[in-house]
Formats: C-alpha cells, sequence, structure tokens
C-alpha cells in the first residue's frame, strides 16, 4: 500500500509529550426506548455500552461508523454535553466526571466542538462577531479590547474578511460559516477539537478548503481533534489513527495506516470494502469500462 | 464511423435531451436561466452520471426532463423518450410516459413515500395507475418486485409503513415502485447520497444488476465522483447551469480536459497526494443571477486568459467521443493546479 509511509511518517513527527488530551473509559449511555402507562421506563436502548478511547495531544483519532453506531453520542459525552450513565472522562488531565458547572465551563474554553451543520450550530439571530466571541464572554477574563483583536485575528487566519463581521448567518455560504464555527472553536485557544462531521454538509470543492485549514490549524496549534466522520476516504487521508463504531462499541481501534492495510475485524473490513473506488479502473462489482466503442 | 453503425447507435438512445433550457422567475432579478442548453443522451443498458456541486443545476435539469417543476419555471427545447419529445406532449400523455417509459427516484427515499399508507399499498397504486388490474393483482405484482429489488419476507413486508423501514429499504421500495411499470429510462437523483457505504454498495449494486437484467438507460445525478467512478459508462459534469465536459468515463478520469473536472478530481481525498494538503478549488459557485455569456469557470480557474472572458465558448471535441468547454483545453496540462 503506497499510503503506509505517508501515514506513518506523520505519526513519527508528533511528539506526544504530558498528558493526553482525552481519555475516556468505560463510557456508557442508554436512552429510553419504551415506557408504560405510568410513563416508567419498561426498555433501554444502549446508544454507547462501555467505550474507551484516548486521544492524545496533536493527533487525529477519528472515530468512524455508519449512521446509529453512537458516533455523535460518543463526541458529546466526550465534553459532558450530554450525561454519562458510566465511565470516567478526563481531558487534559483533569477528571471532568463529576465536575460542577463553574469548574466544567473552565474546561470547555480547553476543550471545544465543531458541529456538522453550521447553519443550525451558529445562532441566526446573531451577528458573525459576536458568534465568534461568544465563547469569551462565557469563559471570562478577556478585555474588550482583547476580544476584538482574537476575533479579527482568527477571522484572518480562517480565510474570512473584516467585512462579514456585521453579516448574519443567511448571509453567507455553507463553506464560510463552517470557517466562522471553527474560529469561534478555537478562539478560548482549546489543545482539543471534537469536530462532529465538520465537512459532511459541504460540497466537494469546498470540503478540501475546509479540511486543509484544520489540518493547517492542527499544525500550527498541535491541535488535538476527535474526528468523527462517516468518510472512509477522507479519514484515511487525514486520521493518525481511527476508531470503528458498531452499535454503541468500539470494534477496533488502530493506527490508520494498519487499519486500512489490515482490518482485523470483520465489520471493519466489510466497511472498507464499501468505499467507492477512487478510479473507475478499481471499481468492483460491475466490470471495468472498456469505453463506447463507436464505428 | 459508417451510416449503418451511426443509424444502429441512434436507435439504441432511450432518452435524448437537446438543448434543455430552464428559466426561473425570481423576485429579485427576474427570468434567470438556471439551466443553459444542456445536451446528453442514454442509451439502453448504459448508465449516464451527471456529476455538479450544489447550484449546477442538476436536480433541475432531471426535474425538467420529468415535467416536475413548479410553475415558475420555463422549460424549452427537447426531451425525447423513445422518439416522443415530451416537451410537446399534453400533461395528460405526459402522465403515461411518466412512469411507465421514465421513472425517477429522489434522494431522501423516506421523504418520497407517504407515511400515512403501507408501502405495499403505494407500490401497488402505482401499478394500477398505469394498468388496468385488480387490487389483488396489483397487490400481487408489488409483492413480486419487493422480492425482486431484494427485500426479505417480501409478503409480510408489503404491509409494513416506511417508519417501519430502514433508508436503504425505503429507496428499495423506491426502486420497487420506479419499475413496476417495465420503465426504459430510469433517473436517479441522489439515489444513496443519504445512505451509508454499505448501504450505499448495495443499492448501486442493486440498481446496475436491474439495468443487465431490463436493459434500463440510467441518468444518474450525483455530486459523489466515486459513485461515478464505480457505476457509470460515461459522464457529463456540469458547472453553473452548463455541461463543461462529457465523457467515457476512463476518459474522464484519466484524460479530464476541463480544468473544473480536473479540479473536482483533485479534490477527492488521496492518501498519496494528499499526505499533507487536499486540492482544492478556490472560489465558489457564481449565484445564477451572476452567470455570465463567457466561461463561467474562468473567475475560479488557474488557467483562465483573456479569451476566457472575451465571449461564448462552446463544446468542442477533443479525440473520441470527448466534449469539452473550454478554449484552452490543448494547451494546458491539468497536473496540479489545484494544489495552491
Amino acid at each position: 500500500m503506497p499510503d503506509t509511509t505517508a501515514t506513518a511518517a506523520r505519526t513519527d513527527t508528533r511528539q506526544n509529550t504530558g498528558d493526553p488530551a482525552l481519555i475516556i473509559e468505560g463510557l456508557t449511555k442508554s436512552y429510553p426506548a419504551r415506557r408504560n402507562l405510568i410513563g416508567r421506563v419498561t426498555e433501554t436502548v444502549d446508544a454507547v455500552r462501555g467505550v474507551s478511547l484516548e486521544v492524545r495531544r496533536g493527533e487525529t483519532l477519528a472515530l468512524v461508523g455508519e449512521s446509529g453506531a453512537g458516533k455523535s453520542t460518543v463526541g458529546r459525552l466526550a465534553l459532558r454535553l450530554i450525561e454519562p450513565d458510566a465511565g470516567t472522562i478526563k481531558v487534559l488531565g483533569e477528571d471532568i466526571t463529576a465536575m460542577g458547572r463553574s469548574d466544567l465551563r473552565k474546561v470547555r474554553g480547553r476543550a471545544t466542538m465543531i458541529f456538522q451543520d453550521p447553519f443550525k450550530s451558529l445562532n441566526p439571530r446573531a451577528p458573525i462577531r459576536y458568534s465568534i466571541a461568544e465563547p469569551m464572554f462565557s469563559q471570562g477574563g478577556y478585555s474588550a479590547a482583547d476580544r476584538d483583536k482574537r476575533v479579527a485575528a482568527l477571522l484572518d487566519r480562517v480565510g474570512l474578511t473584516a467585512h462579514h463581521l456585521d453579516r448574519y448567518p443567511y448571509e453567507m455560504s455553507g463553506g464560510q460559516l463552517q470557517r466562522v464555527a471553527i474560529a469561534r472553536a478555537l478562539v478560548t485557544d482549546p489543545e482539543i477539537v471534537v469536530c462532529d462531521e465538520p465537512v459532511a454538509a459541504l460540497d466537494m470543492s469546498i470540503r478540501s478548503h475546509v479540511v486543509n485549514l484544520l489540518r493547517e490549524l492542527q499544525k500550527e496549534r498541535n491541535l488535538a481533534y476527535l474526528f468523527i466522520s462517516h468518510d472512509m476516504s477522507l479519514v484515511r487521508v487525514i486520521a493518525d489513527r481511527i476508531a470503528v463504531m458498531k452499535r454503541g462499541e468500539i470494534i477496533e481501534c488502530n493506527d490508520a495506516a494498519t487499519l486500512f492495510a489490515d482490518p482485523t475485524h470483520e465489520y471493519s473490513r466489510t466497511l472498507l470494502s464499501a468505499i467507492p473506488a477512487a478510479h473507475p479502473s478499481l471499481r468492483t462489482f460491475r466490470p471495468a469500462p472498456a469505453g463506447r466503442t463507436v464505428g | 464511423m459508417t451510416i449503418t453503425t451511426e443509424k444502429a447507435l441512434e436507435q439504441d438512445v432511450v432518452l435524448k435531451v437537446d438543448d434543455l433550457c430552464v428559466d426561473f422567475k425570481t423576485p429579485d432579478h427576474g427570468w434567470t436561466r438556471i439551466v443553459d442548453n444542456v445536451a446528453f443522451s442514454v442509451r439502453k443498458g448504459e448508465t449516464l452520471g451527471l456529476v455538479g456541486e450544489s447550484g449546477s443545476g442538476k436536480t433541475v435539469t432531471s426535474l425538467a426532463i420529468m415535467h416536475l417543476l413548479a410553475r415558475n419555471a420555463r422549460v424549452s427545447g427537447s426531451v425525447v423518450v423513445n422518439d416522443r419529445d415530451l416537451n410537446a406532449l399534453p400533461e395528460k400523455q405526459l402522465d403515461e410516459v411518466r412512469g411507465s417509459e421514465v421513472a425517477m427516484i429522489f434522494q431522501e427515499p423516506r421523504r418520497s413515500l407517504n407515511p400515512a399508507f403501507t408501502v405495499g399499498d403505494q407500490v401497488a397504486e402505482a401499478v394500477r395507475r398505469h394498468r388496468k388490474c385488480s387490487r389483488k393483482d396489483a397487490w400481487a405484482r408489488a409483492v413480486e418486485l419487493f422480492d425482486r429489488v431484494g427485500i426479505p419476507e417480501p409478503a409480510k413486508r408489503a404491509h409494513a409503513y416506511p417508519h417501519e423501514f430502514s433508508g436503504g429499504m425505503c429507496q428499495r421500495v423506491m426502486l420497487a415502485m420506479a419499475l413496476s411499470c417495465d420503465p426504459d429510462v430510469l433517473i436517479a437523483d441522489e439515489p444513496t447520497t443519504a445512505l451509508d457505504v454499505t448501504v450505499q454498495r448495495q443499492v448501486l449494486g442493486l440498481i446496475h444488476e436491474l439495468q443487465l437484467e431490463l436493459g434500463l438507460g440510467v441518468l444518474l445525478i450525483t455530486h459523489d465522483l466515486s459513485v461515478v467512478a464505480e457505476v457509470c459508462d460515461r459522464a457529463a459534469v456540469m458547472y453553473a447551469g452548463r455541461i463543461v465536459e462529457d465523457a467515457p468515463i476512463l476518459e474522464l478520469f484519466d484524460n479530464p480536459g476541463h480544468p473544473y473536472t480536473a479540479g473536482l478530481l483533485h479534490a477527492m481525498p488521496d492518501p498519496v497526494r494528499h499526505a499533507e494538503k487536499m486540492g482544492v478549488i478556490p472560489g465558489r459557485v457564481p449565484p445564477p443571477h451572476e452567470f455570465v455569456e463567457s466561461c463561467r469557470f474562468a473567475p475560479r480557474c488557474p488557467y483562465a486568459r483573456e479569451e476566457c472572458t472575451s465571449g461564448y465558448i462552446p463544446l468542442s471535441t477533443v479525440g473520441t467521443d470527448h466534449l469539452v468547454r473550454c478554449v484552452r483545453t490543448d494547451e494546458i496540462s491539468l497536473e496540479d493546479a489545484f494544489y495552491a
């Protein structure tokens, strides 16, 4: 496999110093599936079952799987946007599993999130200027001048200009808005970002811009990404390690190169073999084309 | 090419679209042309991919073919199915053609189904719409179709409602409905975009199987070049309402003639080339009221010169059966322009 060396080289150049950015252990979350007449839960469905994983500083751990596998639930649990039923979560060395609200708020400045659809994740009634600055208000400790400076610097870094500041989300394209969401996620200098399908809603020609931007920012700031995606061909390009989820459990976690070259679990193999070909000569269930012969 | 083979090929054409233009009346900009002189043909047993980003007009093209656009749209040009021009047919005859000669499936199968009726009812309704038969026979035909599209326990599952089915299963129901009257052409608008990869593979495989069996001509509309690579015989690339390239599939991937096609190919994730950085196309698709007469890709094109913006550029033939709308296609190599 030609890609093996490329991915391996990338992993080697990272220094993994200090505590891992995120450690979760035995995380479980179930939801009520059925209630009886008086509203008591008679049946539950396990969205996440005993998931453990570790994201090292500066690396991209991709969480892949089909819809309903529990990827997004894990992402949300990792920042306690929803509460786990069991298990522990450590963010940047701190156990946040039982942390109080005000402490948790501080952690959320250093561990942030980017969502799939920026039209839904940004406040439609707030100008871009406010959306980017908002995390600094909730974190506190930034002067007005400081806030303006940081917003301006990040806006420029994600490839937008000052005249975007007073616009509202409906005035901007999906790609531009996802840049805003990235700026917002980075404005408090986090060390880990949970990216929940950050490019799935974008057009192809826009998608690679945003992927490049995320990768550049990772390098500049030594960011750790928990990158949730269903797109195996994208994950193959950007992930250092990959965890495969199925029905609420992680069934396999390995270096990206190793996983692609030699998946051990049957389901991983199925998932990999379902990736559509990148070139018509590699197509599988249809015979490769000979071209239409004319005359 | 001799005249006889040309004729033979002509006879195989099941869908021929020519000079298709669609204008929409918009409150801000008056009549705006969304689809501009689109032309292509689909042969018996062939899959043509219509590729483009959102805003390129690919879905509007498919809806125009089926006459499914709202009243604020004006359609001109010709859409010929089995020697009949749909654009010249009265609404009543159109109803006979739609479904029985051309069928269509959509991106979100569950949204295309009526949540209040069982899937069996809905397919049986489609059967009775086009054929005189009893309810019982129509139901039997529906169950037979469910079996054909790989729904397990078809007789039992026909009594299920759409919400009891997964996305992949709903798309199978849509396919059963589309096939209920033995169409010659199937238009599939992003049929697998909302589905998981493993399910996508099953659905694409099923479409292919049915195509082999029934000799369907398929127009597959998609934004995903890897889906095109997987199933299409040829592909037409649309940009800003125009077809910019039309070529047999291998030719398109190996020897793209239009910078936009090359840009899309470079933006497909590739573990070797993109170890550090993915290929990008700068800029964005223009909104329809900003469509110009000359090359619409020029503002984003790394190869653009003065001649690109000076006037209309027609589709020209390069090589065998390969059309490109670019004045510079012969002089440029499209190797690594998109790694800024």
